[in-house]
């Protein structure tokens, strides 16, 4: 009868379209790098690379949009992944996967990082755990995050390796477990040296750069932590298969970047913009030609003469629809630490007396010598403009003045975070973020702006309106002008 | 929110004002009545009968009366009647309220039966009810309202569920305006949280009707289901609007069901062929309206070249990549090189990829005011139904055949339906009785509209052109040498579709079959002891198509996509009913029923992502890695039930009703739900002496609990696929946390009415207050985002939804010639309020359809309440309440959202007049929606993009050629130094006096963009519903052959009016549309609405 039919309704209610829980880490691990190397491109491309004046896009550079809600969908949007992580590194560890376990607490000292570096105090300890009942995470300061965030690092470098098992799944080192120890080891230099303003980093650099055998860092563009995309349509670099117009139409080079690579005759200016259109018309000498950010519309529109005197971002980047013979779905990557980062942070470190093992001079110079192997190494064959062969600078870029590793202590830090401000080309909010620690270059905001950078980006609407009792024990926190674009985070002490 | 007044909160002395107007016009005009006069009387001779209704209903209380005399008596409780009339009387008149009077010749009969037709909408006294039982109304203890099928098929619309605006009192209908698009319907307010959880239950002919989201994608709207029942085939249609009416659907009656009853072969002896025909014609009725002063370009500049195609060989121009009409001043004589130009190689300007296109010649810089208008052009609807009906002694039965076919008003959008409809019952037996009814819908469109805001959206590119396009360049849609693989566009820099090309190569296809019917068994043991046995079934299958050709803006090598719907739901029922009298005074009915709902639901995508070939639309034809995805669920719910009712000397009534259901959806230890309700009514006419003039005047109160289920699958978390990265598979963590210990929703309610009727029928007025309750709302409450999850579900709040809904009807005047002028007023008002929310949650935001603006649910305020950005205003001084104007110009936005308004009306009321004259009958019907706000997308863009009207105005008031010179000043408070000073002294419309001033573009976009209080309309608006003028053809023109010929003039939407401030917009289709529905209140490209204008045509064979 239809009444003892109560007794199918657990069968019923079974999902048909979902598992309730896995065991093989290998099926959560390559999504999580993918979608954080997927951020990564996307806010260096729509805000970060702006605050870091490397593009110019006028409906950002006036920060007008940087408003609670354009908030949400930036770095504090990497939460989404952090219950994923979670996942991961709690099943692998039930099941003595250390390997997965260690990727999954860099990948989570990674974001992290990054979502502390644009907001202040987040939401750490408790953040990612509504699962467990937490559905009103508390702030926890940036000093607490940054002890955390090392405190895992240390952990995940010793795990790495103490167990045997093969990391399938690994799109990012494709199972070498040395590099992810490479990894978490400059991680853990970068995180050392950008809370330096406040800690001492001397002992802990030391630790590390000391003893390459326990602590292995990178050595080459080739160990560095950056997503390969695919020559696949699903698995493509985000942007080639964004609208030309959002390329084209609205990013450009800054003025800043074309200034300073023109001072260097630096070759990654034919990397990191196009030649203006009026130039390849005219068929002379490819010419670039940065755009100010935050003027006014029609200035910018007007500026050098109009759009066909611009330069726009580079052919690496290129939408799909920009060019179906030139843009490239994996020539670009997304990376989430470069090389020649690490080496501007020992060359930092060692002028500064934080480490005592090296040569400030070579450090420098393997970074700055890294950047043009690595973009050679990224340029498709069938580029005109540039080759491979464009990308590699005459020996006599080395000496000039404005490169060589020379002058004062000021004049060569000042060369340092020239350099690595360059390396830090759409990587993220990386380059903003040592802009924001060392002032280097100098960014003068734009008639649009109310007169300033923003220094770090407002809490999301939906933190304030749904967790308003610990935002509002944050935004005392903060200190400074409150939950404004220019509150000082914790280790931005200038 | 404070709340003062409980009958008009929120209005303003004169909104009060213009609503007692409102109810004055229909009670003084009903008062105007026409008495007739009555005569004597000699012999007797008796004379009995029953009078039923064209249901085949019984009607208690109809006036059977000896023409010319003061002999009559009225129709009991089964609708008979037995009176003794003279000898010689030769006339018996039948009348009853809302039904057309009748005279029949008595002869030598004893026995007179009769049919009387309704005439006025809303009035008759029997009603469907709950289950599908037919009651009196006057034993009611609850409101409901009914609809005759007649009144939804003459003036018909294609969406079944647009046809009830402004006929049921309490019923708000938001729409979204194109062909077959899908409806929203609220009964008595919002009642869950969840912001699609709130449409009625449909019961056709006892068997309920699925109307669960529309499964949108890609912002297409594929209809709901209750908008394809067919209005050729209702009988009638009964709103359940409380659950004390509805309480015995159980899990399924929170938000009110409507009950529709399908035609039956009827009475007629022999075969009856209908046929009923209607043509009408559809035009867009409300436009927004632009500025013709300036083109395209940007601070005055514009020289055409390659119109922002960076990849052509033709050098960029002068501002020519700019889709905003920001450009130099039109119609001064000027000429300019356009995309629509003529060029040296006999092509158009805009044909860019040709590399012979040569030089563009200049041409007229003019505006081309009709240039979005002529996009539109004139819908036309054929509705065609022929039915068949039979009957004799054993059974009857009614076979319909309907064709609707409908094309709109935009390029390539049409819809064919085809409906069989077969409705049969057979009497074996004197006790053994068989019903089937079956209907089959198919729905083919070969293109349904997109909306939204996107590349693919109609108004999106009006908002993203310009006001010197022509838009009939387009419609050649291919490039010069270029045909079927690169479009031809407006604009190339930012990439906009041309609009034919989008609307004739990318098509969204869609082939629905729907099948719903049920059979049904009936025994009688005795007269007093019945068995029913009920299987029903409703199914449909919905293929939707999805094209993009190449050279589309986001698919360059075009895509192809298939999806499927599957949709079943089983019904089982069973119900057992014991009818019996105790004495002479005291009847009742008990039943006991119970019921077994099935329901699965299947849904599969596949998209070809990159086709191989273009111009070919299969699954196989693909360069790139096939999507798919899936979703299946099954869900059951077993119940049982009893009821009964009571009434003591048809005075007193009391129903009481117990459900139990069982949800597959709930934890099992927490599947049982009790569902009780108990209503009373009294005819206080009968208890106490009242005037003559009274004829029923009646009191009644409704109590019940109704609940609301869940979804399948919303007690456990699980793991989703997502795409691969190469040949590694993927999951994802969910992001909405499930809950293994729900519980059901719980709505409490209580409805007390007066129902009245005055001067033998010719005014009635019901009136009903309710208040209802809704707790342990099952909600995805939003999680904030650091804690990684998007929502959890749970168990939380409390809803209040109370008001009043006045119903009116009156026949004001009634001549003896024959005139006659109806009247029927509706009116209701609610008022849903938050209650509660769960513990740590202030607020909810339910729906965030458009940009920063939301609609959330806050603890102590109203639902549907809108917040979002607002202006930063001064807090104190002589500029007190200005806006504060940035040193860059633009206005400060405030730390918090604010509430901008409400998306729900204060009120809404129509009122509908029939005149009858011999054969000419005229209905008008106004509706009318005062109150409530919506917000505009398409506003915010197209005046940052120059188009609109208004952003004309400041530059067209300066010197040709001098428009851009100067910046523009936005009105408001500059701060200066820590005091603030007036941010422009010049209201002159140039705005060339100020602090801080910005370029004409900046003033009016950054005014807009980003705060949503700049964004805002008032929703109110009245509509002339409907406009009726019938004629039927005497009987005698067409012999033996035809009777009922009655060829009517229909118009629906005739004419609309808003107030001033809203000159762009019909606030009824400002919706956006979701995967899961319409939301009201913000407009988010919609398209116009239309008024529609045609003739009907029915004969009867």
């Amino acid at each position: 009868m239809m009444f003892s039919c109560t007794k199918d309704f657990k069968s019923i209610n079974t999902n048909l379209n979902a598992p309730e829980r896995i065991s093989d880490p290998s099926l959560l691990l390559p999504g999580i790098i993918w979608d954080a190397a997927n951020r990564n491109v996307a806010e260096s491309f729509y805000v970060y690379g702006v605050l870091a004046d490397q593009f110019e896009e006028n409906y950002m550079s006036s920060f007008t949009n940087l408003t609670r809600d354009f908030s949400s969908g930036q770095s504090w949007a990497n939460y989404g992944m952090i219950k994923n992580i979670y996942n991961l590194i709690d099943l692998s560890q039930k099941q003595g996967l250390a390997n997965y376990q260690a990727a999954g607490l860099i990948l989570k000292s990674w974001i992290f990082l990054r979502i502390t570096d644009s907001y202040g105090p987040i939401p750490y300890t408790e953040a990612g755990k509504a699962g467990e009942g937490i559905n009103f995470p508390k702030y926890d300061s940036q000093e607490t995050i940054y002890a955390g965030l090392l405190k895992d690092l240390e952990t995940a470098n010793t795990l790495l390796g103490s167990t045997t098992e093969m990391m399938s799944g690994d799109n990012l080192y494709n199972g070498n477990i040395q590099n992810w120890k490479k990894f978490a080891n400059s991680l853990s230099l970068r995180i050392l040296l950008r809370q330096s303003g406040r800690k001492d980093p001397s002992a802990e650099m030391q630790k590390i750069i000391g003893n390459p055998s326990t602590y292995p860092i990178f050595t080459s563009y080739k160990d560095q932590a950056a997503l390969q995309y695919l020559n696949k349509r699903e698995n493509a670099h985000p942007i080639f298969l964004k609208q030309p117009s959002n390329w084209q139409g609205s990013e450009q080079l800054t003025q800043n970047l074309e200034v300073i690579l023109k001072s260097m005759n630096d070759p990654r200016l034919a990397v990191f913009a196009m030649p203006t259109p009026a130039s390849v018309t005219a068929g002379g000498p490819p010419q670039y030609f940065g755009v100010p950010n935050g003027m006014q519309q029609a200035e910018t529109t007007n500026w050098n003469g109009g759009v066909n005197n611009q330069s726009t971002l580079g052919l690496l980047w290129a939408p799909e629809q920009f060019s179906l013979e030139f843009a490239s779905p994996d020539a670009a990557q997304s990376v989430f630490m470069p090389y020649s980062e690490l080496e501007f942070i020992l060359a930092e470190a060692k002028e500064k007396g934080y480490i005592t093992t090296g040569d400030a001079q070579t450090y420098y110079m393997n970074g700055i010598k890294d950047q043009f192997a690595y973009y050679a190494s990224r340029i498709p064959s069938n580029f005109i403009l540039p080759t491979a062969a464009m990308v590699i600078p005459p020996s006599s870029y080395y000496t000039q003045t404005n490169v060589a590793y020379t002058g004062t202590q000021t004049e060569k830090l000042h060369k340092i975070y020239t350099q690595k401000w360059l390396s830090l080309f759409f990587c993220g909010s990386e380059a903003w973020a040592e802009w924001r620690r060392v002032g280097v270059p100098t960014i003068i905001p734009g008639p649009k702006t109310n007169g300033y950078v923003p220094v770090r980006l407002l809490y999301p609407a939906d933190e304030m309106l749904q967790n308003n009792a610990n935002y509002k024990e944050a935004v005392k926190m903060l200190g400074g002008d409150g939950d404004a674009l220019t509150t000082r985070v914790w280790w931005d002490i200038d | 929110m404070k709340q003062k007044n409980l009958i008009f909160p929120h209005l303003g002395k004169w909104k009060k004002i213009l609503f007692f107007l409102f109810i004055l016009t229909g009670l003084m005009t009903g008062l105007v009545f026409a008495q007739e006069l009555n005569a004597q009387q000699p012999q007797k001779k008796g004379i009995s009968g029953i009078v039923k209704d064209s249901n085949g209903l019984s009607i208690p209380g109809a006036s059977v009366i000896v023409k010319s005399t003061t002999t009559g008596t009225v129709t009991d409780t089964d609708g008979k009647y037995s009176m003794s009339v003279p000898a010689d009387a030769k006339i018996l008149v039948f009348s009853f309220v809302g039904m057309a009077t009748s005279e029949v010749e008595i002869r030598n009969q004893t026995q007179v039966n009769v049919t009387l037709l309704s005439t006025v909408i809303g009035l008759e006294d029997v009603v469907v009810t709950a289950l599908g039982i037919p009651r009196a109304k006057k034993g009611l203890g609850y409101a409901v309202q009914e609809i005759k099928g007649d009144a939804l098929n003459t003036a018909r619309e294609s969406n079944f569920i647009n046809s009830l605006a402004g006929k049921v009192a309490g019923v708000n209908i938001s729409s979204s305006g194109a062909v077959g698009s899908s409806s929203r319907i609220i009964i008595r307010g919002e009642k869950s949280l969840n912001f699609y959880g709130n449409d009625p239950l449909y019961v056709v002919d006892g068997v309920p009707v699925g109307n669960s989201g529309t499964s949108n994608s890609t912002s297409v709207d594929y209809g709901n289901n209750a908008s394809e029942i067919n209005p050729a085939d209702v009988e009638s249609m009964t709103v359940l609007k409380g659950p004390a009416a509805s309480a015995l659907y159980g899990s399924r009656a929170a938000n009110g069901v409507i009950v529709i009853t399908t035609k039956s072969g009827g009475k007629n002896k022999g075969l009856g062929v209908t046929v009923n025909s209607g043509t009408t014609f559809e035009e867009v009725l409300r436009f927004p309206k632009f500025q013709n002063q300036f083109g395209a370009g940007y601070g005055g500049k514009y020289e055409g070249s390659n119109f922002g195609a960076g990849w052509s060989i033709y050098p960029g121009g002068v501002q020519d990549s700019y889709d905003e009409s920001w450009g130099p001043r039109l119609n001064v004589g000027t000429l300019e090189k356009q995309p629509q130009s003529p060029t040296s190689g006999g092509m158009r300007g805009g044909d860019v990829a040709n590399p012979n296109r040569g030089e563009i010649i200049p041409t007229p810089w003019i505006a081309y005011p009709n240039n979005m208008k002529d996009f539109f052009g004139t819908g036309k609807t054929y509705f065609n139904n022929v039915s068949l009906t039979g009957s004799n002694e054993k059974g009857d039965f009614r076979l319909s055949y309907t064709n609707l076919d409908q094309s709109g008003i935009i390029p390539n959008n049409d819809l064919k339906r085809n409906t069989f409809a077969l409705k049969g019952k057979y009497k074996f037996t004197d006790k053994f009785r068989a019903e089937a009814s079956m209907n089959y819908v198919n729905s083919i469109s070969t293109n349904r509209p997109e909306t939204g805001y996107g590349r693919n959206s109609i108004m999106y590119f009006m908002t993203w052109s310009a006001r010197n396009m022509d838009v009939n360049s387009l419609r050649n849609y291919w490039q010069k040498g270029f045909e079927g693989k690169r479009q031809f566009q407006f604009n190339y820099g930012e990439n906009h579709n041309n609009p034919f090309f989008y609307q004739y190569e990318n098509t969204r296809g869609q082939d629905k079959n729907h099948l719903f019917g049920t059979a049904e068994l009936n025994y009688e043991f005795s007269k007093k002891l019945t068995l029913m046995a009920r299987a029903g079934g409703d199914m449909y299958n919905d293929f939707r198509p999805m094209k993009w050709a190449v050279s589309t803006a986001d698919y360059a090598k075009g895509r192809y996509q298939e999806d499927t719907q599957y949709f079943m739901e089983k019904n089982l029922d069973f119900l057992l009913n014991y009818k019996d009298k105790i004495g002479d005074n005291f009847n009742y009915r008990i039943s006991f029923g119970g019921n077994q709902m099935n329901r699965t639901n299947r849904s599969r995508t596949l998209v070809a992502p990159e086709l191989l070939i273009p111009g070919i639309y299969t699954l196989t034809n693909n360069a790139s890695q096939l999507e798919r995805s899936s979703w299946d669920s099954k869900m059951r719910v077993n119940s049982l039930y009893v009821f009964s009712q009571m009434d003591y000397k048809s005075t007193y009534y009391l129903d009481i009703t117990a459900r139990n259901d069982w949800s597959s959806t709930l934890p099992i230890n927490n599947n049982s739900i009790f569902y009780p309700s108990v209503s009373f009514s009294a005819l206080t006419n009968q208890i106490v002496k009242m005037p003559e003039w009274v004829d029923i005047a009646k009191v009644r109160l409704g109590l019940a609990q109704v609940g609301n289920g869940t979804g399948p699958y919303n007690l456990y978390s699980t793991l989703n696929f997502g795409t691969p990265w190469g040949d590694n598979n993927i999951l994802y963590t969910d992001n909405t946390l499930k809950n293994n210990n729900l519980k059901p929703e719980i709505t409490f309610t209580y409805e007390v009415g007066t129902d009245i009727k005055l001067f033998k029928n010719r005014l009635g007025i019901d009136f009903t207050y309710y208040d209802t309750r809704s707790k342990n709302q099952i909600i995805s409450v939003p999680l904030t985002s650091s804690t990684s999850y998007s929502s959890r579900i749970i168990n939380a709040g409390e809803i209040q939804n109370y008001g009043f809904e006045i119903m009116l009807n009156a026949v004001p005047i009634k001549l003896s010639n024959g005139f006659q002028w109806n009247l029927a007023l509706n009116y209701s008002l609610n008022r849903g309020k938050v209650l509660e929310l769960a513990d740590g949650i202030p607020a909810i935001v339910q729906s965030a359809p458009g940009e920063e603006a939301q609609i959330i649910a806050r603890v102590g305020e109203r639902m549907g309440a809108i917040w979002g950005p607002g202006y930063k205003r001064v807090d104190s001084g002589p500029l007190k309440g200005e806006i504060i104007i940035g040193s860059n110009g633009i206005p400060v936005a405030t730390d918090n959202f604010i509430h901008i308004g409400n998306i729900n009306p204060d009120w809404i009321g129509s009122l509908m007049n029939n005149f009858a004259y011999k054969n000419v009958s005229v209905g008008l019907l106004v509706d009318l929606h005062y109150g409530g706000q919506f917000l505009s997308h398409f506003y915010n863009k197209a005046m940052g993009s120059g188009q609109l009207l208004e952003s004309g105005e400041g530059r067209s008031a300066r010197a040709v050629g001098h428009e851009y010179d100067d910046p523009y000043y936005i009105v408001g408070a500059a701060s200066v130094g820590g005091t603030y000073v007036q941010n422009s002294t010049s209201t002159d419309g140039t705005f060339s006096q100020g602090k801080y001033g910005v370029d004409a573009r900046d003033f009016h976009k950054l005014l807009l963009d980003h705060f949503s209080e700049g964004q805002v309309f008032d929703a109110t608006y009245a509509k002339l519903r409907e406009v009726t003028i019938g004629y039927k053809f005497p009987n005698k023109l067409f012999g033996n052959i035809l009777n009922d010929v009655q060829l009517s003039l229909v118009a629906r939407n005739l004419f609309l009016w808003t107030p001033k401030s809203n000159q762009h917009f019909d606030p009824e289709v400002a919706s956006a549309t979701s995967g899961a529905g319409i939301i009201p209140g913000f407009e988010d490209m919609s398209l116009p609405s239309t008024r529609s204008y045609g003739f009907n045509l029915n004969l009867k064979f």
